[in-house]
């Protein structure tokens, strides 16, 4: 039995699925850049469903807003415009692929083996049980920031702020020497 | 297996995904793309085994912080790749071959 909160989770993993198939084969790199918007948005999308809106908020506003456009600077800065080729090609592909689908195939078994049924993720797959009972996830991550991950909290400001000054002293421009382009 | 256990499959399946990126393409922009695809991955499971009833979701922590982390790496990352494509003209890994001269 579908209620219409299986079918939308459903639908985002299905986006995020699918996005993630199509990343692993384009060759254009400014369509990965999107594919990898669809898949990071599918990923939003399940956050919700599993009971994290505000990491749903702040991956959309931190990956989608954020990474993803210095992601699209990247690839502008790094491929000449005047030649329109942002290709790469596919290299190792037979390697590649026996690794990744024997991979997978190793966490399909081990999720086969595992008895969800009887653990902690037991009432997880009751989505529809899950999403009433979320009702105040951004004051409890609030509070969990605030006592006991404030070490962590505050590192993670220090870490932003090295950074910030790191990245900039990487692409400044050496004193003394013009542009060669 | 119980069939509503794929929700379990789609992390593994974004890892794998990454890993397939990761090893397969030499610029180096898609291979960031492939790292952000783990980190996705990882986050995405953090999430599904967090508490989400009362006190504070340790699952969600970790999947936030592991977010913080992300950004600073890509922004470092693309600095030292635009400083790459300085020097070498090339973002491709292979031909980036020398230490020193």
């Amino acid at each position: 039995m579908l209620d219409l909160i299986e079918i939308a989770h459903i639908v985002f993993a299905g986006i995020t699925l699918l996005g993630g198939l199509a990343l692993a084969f384009t060759k254009n790199i400014i369509y990965a850049s999107f594919l990898l918007f669809a898949v990071l948005f599918g990923i939003a999308g399940l956050y919700v469903f599993y009971g994290a809106e505000f990491l749903a908020m702040s991956q959309i506003i931190v990956y989608v807003g954020g990474i993803l456009v210095i992601l699209l600077f990247g690839v502008m800065l790094t491929h000449k415009l005047r030649d329109l080729k942002p290709k790469t090609e596919i290299v190792n592909l037979i390697p590649g692929l026996i690794l990744s689908t024997g991979l997978f195939s190793i966490f399909v078994v081990f999720v086969g083996e595992i008895d969800f049924s009887q653990s902690l993720a037991k009432d997880k797959l009751d989505l529809g049980k899950a999403v009433e009972h979320v009702g105040n996830n951004a004051e409890r991550i609030g509070v969990g920031n605030l006592t006991e991950y404030l070490l962590l909290f505050e590192l993670a400001s220090v870490l932003l702020l090295v950074v910030l000054i790191g990245a900039a002293y990487l692409t400044r421009k050496p004193k003394g020497e013009e542009a060669t382009s | 297996m119980n069939w509503s256990d794929w929700v379990f499959l789609v992390s593994p399946f974004l890892f794998c995904t990454g890993v397939f990126l990761v090893i397969t393409r030499r610029n180096a922009v898609m291979a960031l793309l492939g790292i952000e695809l783990i980190l996705n991955a990882a986050n995405l499971n953090f999430v599904l085994f967090s508490n989400r009833e009362t006190g504070i979701p340790h699952g969600q922590m970790a999947a936030l912080f592991v977010i913080v982390i992300a950004a600073a790496e890509v922004a470092v990352a693309l600095a030292i790749i635009l400083n790459v494509y300085k020097r070498f003209k090339t973002v491709n890994i292979d031909d980036i071959d020398t230490l020193k001269n």
